[in-house]
């Protein structure tokens, strides 16, 4: 649910802030929802990785990947999917390091202790 | 606790260093991020149907596209018209404009860095900003000009406004900057500098200066002649000037004894490379198949992606203009209307002179002139550096202009002003206007009579059935040589005294041999009373061009494509016999004599495929540098060789020569013959080293030549193409070579009911890489085809090539 959650308003939010906006989302959900601090991170992680890797891939499609293909030439040759990938993986570390400091810190600052069974509930 | 740090400290290491420029790389965060990066450049590629609100919209303007996404503007009246042309051409050209005017007002090191600092001084101390700030006071007395570039400007400002950082074209995201506004002045920029790359301050007048010091006026006067004897001027031999001369400057009686000091223009200043111009001509009725003229033109400058040229119709109740536009100016710079066409060359006047100037003392507050001391004033130029504290520069000036090489009293060295054309006022804008809404022949030299630089032989043809040539620009009235040398500047007698009568500008209208053309080379023969310049680019285009226009009878739009995609090499077939003969077969090597065969076969043009044309190159280029070999100054820096010109009359006339005797060999006295072998041998080996072996592939003049067009940043490779081989050599009508070449091809058949034309450009509409009409013109260009030009005559002419339309109001 915090995961859906992550990419949707995550989405909204970089639409009209810089780059960095990535952290923003996964750093504000962990904090407020987060459950344990893997949990958090990989929430993050796959939330970024997958939102980025998504949308890239789509504007490549979309493009006949012209672009791409000179851009990628710059960077050593890499190739258009060691281009994608770069692109996911750093969104991915930004929102899974912002997503486990999120509820790091909020434990911290207020700490707070599940049963298992909330813990369970808040898996799903 | 410890957790807690941690994480927030690696989140935000990871977001330090994605956020800084890593060497030349950018930012990575911001550009792979998808929402602001380089992948969303690839959304705008292609908006054909769109309905537009822009609140400087007076009217409903309407932009059609064409197949090669060439727009079609039809506007209610002027203000919208130029207001849309700045819109669409910032569209699809905004980071070109950009660094063209940053590039113009010494701005670069403020986005690349340190390494354009010699480029940004060399603009500052020139004065270029200050030459556009008086050309755009000048142009604002001319109320509808001014409305018309405020315009365009608005239109700029208007796409630049709406857009989001992530619609940045890319190579900002690559440099990490933002578009700046734009302004008329910005406009009157890109003129000056139009005038840098083509009548640039670096005109030799140090240089010459020592050669004058080393050897006299006398060996002056022979080896850099003020006429070629091969010439086939732009205004045909026996012209009559029906005109009667204004008074001219008597020429000082000791102009030849200034020093140079040692002075010589500055490395850093851009050289233009000889022979490289453009070409233009025009066929009379009587020539052509359909008995009106056709018209034909191609600038050469430099080739790069995206284009320097920006293909445009711009059409309005009173005018319906189309051609190229510069992108960052209103109007059509080389084009047709319904009535006449006209394109442009350049004209190699000398209209930048350096002046030794006498400083008081160290402050330079004060120089000596006409007997006494004059006050000059300063200009600040502050430098901004990507990374780097500002540089600040003071430049003073004269009433000369602004002294360009700064030297201090301890260097021994006079200091060095410019007076240059580029800071004559003028109103360019106004000429291409008029010309766009020019009906006939008196519209047209009507027009030219406003256009101050960079001077241009502006070929004309109408329906009405004439054709003409003007060479055409404001032209200082100056004794004999005035220029050619560094100039006193401590003596009025020295200065720019008037300027020479528009209307007596070099002009002829409908010869009678039915046609006119230029090629950069002189403009006029010995009998044209005034003095324009000693050198102009080798006349071995013009020879080749009109020998084919002299010989051209039923002549259609193809038959002019063709003379521009002409490769015969004019030298080739006046000067190779003359050499092979003198070359001693008994002192071959194989390879030499493999070259020497295929010399033999060569048939002088300049094909791809062609070996000959591979070493003939060579070999020309080489000889000269043994010829003039004396040509160095006391400290072993080359000195301003004559031009190639002179070598080859010379070896037709002179061959025993003394300046064929090399300078090393004491106990020997070498002749033509001798030179001749030596530079064949060393062309032969400088080929080998460079290319291989010899053999008729890897010798080929394609492979040789270079093929590449670079995106203007050209560090960015992979932006520019390296495959563009097709024939050609700067001294033959194609003239592709490497960098520079023909920019915009244009044929334009003249009819009573409009014109049917063709054009093409290395490039492509768009400045977007990412863009399949980024560089869809380049292959259609190489192999030397035109497009016909979509030309529509209403908004609502129905065309099969229109695939798109948008419609443009007020919000």
């Amino acid at each position: 649910m915090s995961f859906l959650l992550m990419i949707l308003l995550s989405a909204m939010v970089q639409y009209f802030l810089p780059w960095w906006s990535v952290a923003l989302v996964p750093f504000g959900i962990s904090a407020w929802k987060g459950t344990s601090g893997k949990g958090a991170f990989f929430n993050g992680f796959f939330s970024a990785g997958l939102l980025w890797l998504g949308l890239a891939w789509y504007e490549h499609q979309r493009s006949g990947g012209i672009l791409t293909e000179r851009i990628s030439t710059l960077f050593q040759g890499a190739g258009t999917p060691a281009l994608l990938a770069a692109t996911a993986l750093i969104g991915a570390l930004v929102g899974g390091f912002a997503s486990m400091s999120g509820y790091f810190l909020r434990q911290l600052i207020s700490p707070q202790t599940l049963s298992e069974a909330e813990k369970a509930k808040a898996y799903w | 606790m410890v957790k807690a740090v941690l994480s927030v400290a690696v989140t935000g290491g990871l977001l330090w260093l994605l956020s800084t420029p890593l060497g030349p790389a950018p930012a990575l965060g911001s550009f792979l991020s998808p929402f602001t990066g380089f992948w969303s450049n690839e959304r705008r590629v292609d908006m054909l149907n769109e309905e537009i609100h822009l609140p400087g919209a007076q009217e409903e303007i309407t932009i059609r596209f064409d197949d090669n996404r060439v727009p079609h503007i039809f506007a209610a009246n002027d203000h919208d018209l130029y207001y849309a042309q700045g819109y669409v051409t910032a569209r699809d050209r905004l980071f070109q404009m950009e660094l063209t005017i940053r590039s113009a007002a010494g701005r670069l090191s403020e986005i690349v860095g340190e390494k354009a600092l010699p480029l940004d001084l060399y603009k500052r101390r020139t004065g270029s900003v200050k030459a556009a700030e008086e050309a755009w006071k000048f142009t604002q007395q001319d109320e509808k000009m001014r409305g018309i570039l405020e315009a365009y400007s608005d239109g700029v400002n208007a796409y630049i406004s709406q857009l989001r950082k992530a619609d940045y074209p890319v190579e900002y995201k690559l440099l990490g900057f933002q578009p700046e506004a734009w302004s008329p002045e910005k406009s009157m920029l890109l003129m000056v500098e139009m005038t840098h790359t083509l009548a640039s301050p670096r005109s030799g007048d140090a240089s010459l200066t020592s050669v004058l010091e080393k050897f006299g006026l006398e060996v002056v006067r022979d080896l850099y002649p003020d006429f070629v004897e091969r010439e086939s001027p732009v205004i045909p031999k026996g012209t009559a000037w029906d005109f009667r001369r204004v008074a001219i400057p008597r020429a000082p009686r000791d102009y030849d004894e200034i020093k140079a000091g040692g002075a010589s223009e500055p490395d850093s200043w851009p050289l233009r490379p000889e022979g490289i111009g453009s070409n233009n001509w025009a066929v009379s009725g009587k020539k052509s198949a359909t008995g009106f003229p056709i018209l034909a033109g191609d600038p050469h400058l430099g080739l790069t992606l995206p284009s320097i040229w920006y293909q445009v119709q711009l059409s309005s109740p009173e005018s319906n203009a189309c051609g190229a536009s510069l992108p960052g100016a209103p109007c059509v710079i080389i084009g047709f209307n319904r009535d006449v066409a006209w394109s442009e060359t350049n004209v190699a006047s000398d209209v930048a002179d350096l002046y030794a100037i006498r400083f008081r003392d160290k402050s330079r507050k004060e120089y000596f002139f006409d007997k006494q001391w004059v006050k000059t004033t300063f200009r600040y130029e502050e430098i901004k550096i990507k990374g780097k504290p500002a540089v600040i520069d003071t430049v003073a000036y004269t009433h000369h202009g602004p002294v360009a090489m700064p030297r201090f009293p301890e260097d021994k060295q006079p200091s060095l002003a410019l007076r240059w054309i580029a800071h004559e006022p003028g109103n360019p804008i106004r000429t291409f206007y008029m010309l766009n809404r020019a009906k006939n022949y008196d519209d047209y030299v009507r027009a030219l009579s406003h256009y101050v630089s960079p001077a241009q032989n502006f070929v004309f043809a109408s329906n009405e059935g004439d054709i003409a040539i003007w060479v055409n620009g404001k032209f200082p009235l100056k004794w004999k040589e005035q220029g050619k040398f560094l100039l006193d500047g401590t003596r009025p007698e020295y200065d720019w005294q008037g300027w020479i009568p528009h209307e007596q500008n070099p002009h002829v209208k409908n010869p009678a041999s039915g046609y006119v053309s230029s090629a950069n080379q002189s403009s006029t023969d010995k009998t044209y009373p005034y003095y324009l310049n000693w050198r102009f680019a080798p006349p071995n285009r013009a020879i080749r061009i009109n020998e084919r226009l002299a010989a051209m009878e039923q002549a259609t739009p193809d038959s002019l494509r063709l003379l521009q995609n002409d490769v015969y090499n004019v030298l080739g077939r006046d000067l190779l016999p003359d050499l092979l003969k003198e070359l001693d077969m008994s002192a071959l090597s194989a390879t030499q004599y493999s070259a020497y065969s295929a010399l033999q076969q060569w048939n002088y043009q300049n094909t791809i495929g062609s070996v000959g044309a591979t070493i003939f190159e060579e070999w020309t280029d080489l000889l000269p540098y043994f010829v003039w070999d004396e040509f160095r100054t006391t400290d072993g820096k080359p000195l301003q060789a004559p031009q190639d010109d002179r070598v080859w009359e010379l070896i037709w006339k002179k061959k025993e020569s003394k300046w064929f005797d090399l300078e090393k060999t004491t106990d020997k006295t070498e002749t033509a013959r001798d030179i001749i072998q030596l530079s064949f041998k060393a062309a032969v080996d400088s080929l080998q080293k460079h290319h291989g072996a010899f053999s008729p592939k890897t010798w080929a003049w394609g492979e040789v030549k270079g093929s590449t067009i670079a995106h203007l940043l050209p560090p960015l490779k992979s932006f520019g193409r390296d495959d563009v081989r097709a024939g050609g050599s700067s001294e033959v009508p194609n003239a592709f070579r490497g960098k520079w070449g023909p920019s915009w091809r244009m044929v334009v058949a003249l009819g009573k009911d409009g014109p049917t034309a063709y054009g093409v450009y290395p490039g492509g509409q768009s400045g977007n890489p990412g863009s399949p009409f980024y560089d869809n013109m380049v292959n259609t260009w190489r192999d030397g085809r035109l497009n016909e030009l979509v030309y529509l005559k209403s908004g609502a002419e129905p065309n099969p090539r229109i695939v798109g339309t948008w419609k443009i109001t007020k919000p």
